[in-house]
């Protein structure tokens, strides 16, 4: 066993890193982190959506009520599709006095991870009576395939 | 204005029980001159959208038009079950029923109810 001289001092820039690390977490959790995109940092809600399989294509359908096509922005990138945008609210006089405030507003943001066997150039989008809906078709090696086996 | 979600057996009597109902979420808002109601109904196609009036209930009702049946499959389903919106509000003799006024765009429905002129508030000028 070495003998360790006994440093008083040590302890003290220990228990000083140590803090200064707990610091360091904790303000790097309020910066804001590259590789998130600004849209989600910036979002405050997020569509319902529904995905639905059938043996060609994968539907997306995201219920956007209230909002016109042209404030909807659909992003892809490295597999991952997202959609953003924001809704806006209604002007309203000062004096009005709520009764019932169920629905949101303001910026939202939803993301979803697409398989890699998909056809990125064919990915395609609808927007009516406030419903998104992007098709997005399986590549021919992800389709299943009927083999019919002949008996000898 | 209040809503009748709890009073199940005016929805029963009116409406099949077989079908499935999604509860639009709605604002409601009130000014001096009327009370403006905006419900979300997304899917549904303008010539949908019912709006009907009858015994102080005002009852909206989105139908959307049915999944192609082919999609049996879902990776995710957050939205309700049931293709149709419907919603009931109980609505109070401050408004007059005659102007009740409605618009439909993008899934989204405002409803304009204007007030009685003899509830809305007024300034008396002192001769």
């Amino acid at each position: 066993m070495a003998l360790v001289k006994f440093n008083p001092v040590r302890d003290l820039l220990n228990f000083e890193r140590e803090v200064s690390r707990i610091i360091n977490n904790f303000e790097r959790s309020f910066d804001s982190d590259n590789s998130l995109p600004q849209e989600f940092e910036n979002a405050i809600w997020s569509p319902l959506s529904d995905i639905s399989e059938d043996k060609d294509t994968f539907k997306i359908r995201l219920d956007l009520p209230g909002m016109k096509k042209e404030d909807v922005k659909i992003n892809m990138e490295n597999n991952m599709l997202s959609i953003s945008g924001e809704r806006k609210q209604e002007k309203e006089s000062d004096n009005s006095k709520y009764h019932r405030v169920e629905r949101v507003y303001g910026k939202f943001y939803r993301s979803f991870t697409l398989p890699e066997s998909i056809e990125h150039e064919k990915i395609d989008a609808e927007f009516k009576d406030g419903q998104l809906t992007i098709i997005v078709p399986k590549s021919e090696k992800a389709k299943p395939k009927q083999l019919e086996i002949k008996i000898k | 204005m209040t809503d009748v979600k709890d009073n199940k057996d005016t929805l029963v009597q009116e409406y099949n029980k077989e079908e499935y109902y999604i509860y639009p979420l709605v604002n409601i808002h009130e000014t001096n001159d009327e009370f403006v109601l905006v419900a979300d109904m997304p899917g549904v196609p303008k010539e949908n959208v019912t709006i009907n009036f009858a015994d102080d209930f005002l009852t909206i009702k989105g139908k959307m038009n049915p999944v192609n049946s082919e999609v049996k499959k879902y990776i995710l389903k957050e939205t309700g079950y049931g293709n149709t919106y419907l919603r009931k509000f109980r609505i109070n003799d401050t408004i007059d029923t005659n102007k009740i006024d409605a618009v439909y765009e993008n899934g989204q429905l405002t409803v304009k109810m204007p007030k009685h002129d003899r509830v809305k508030p007024r300034t008396i000028s002192i001769k």
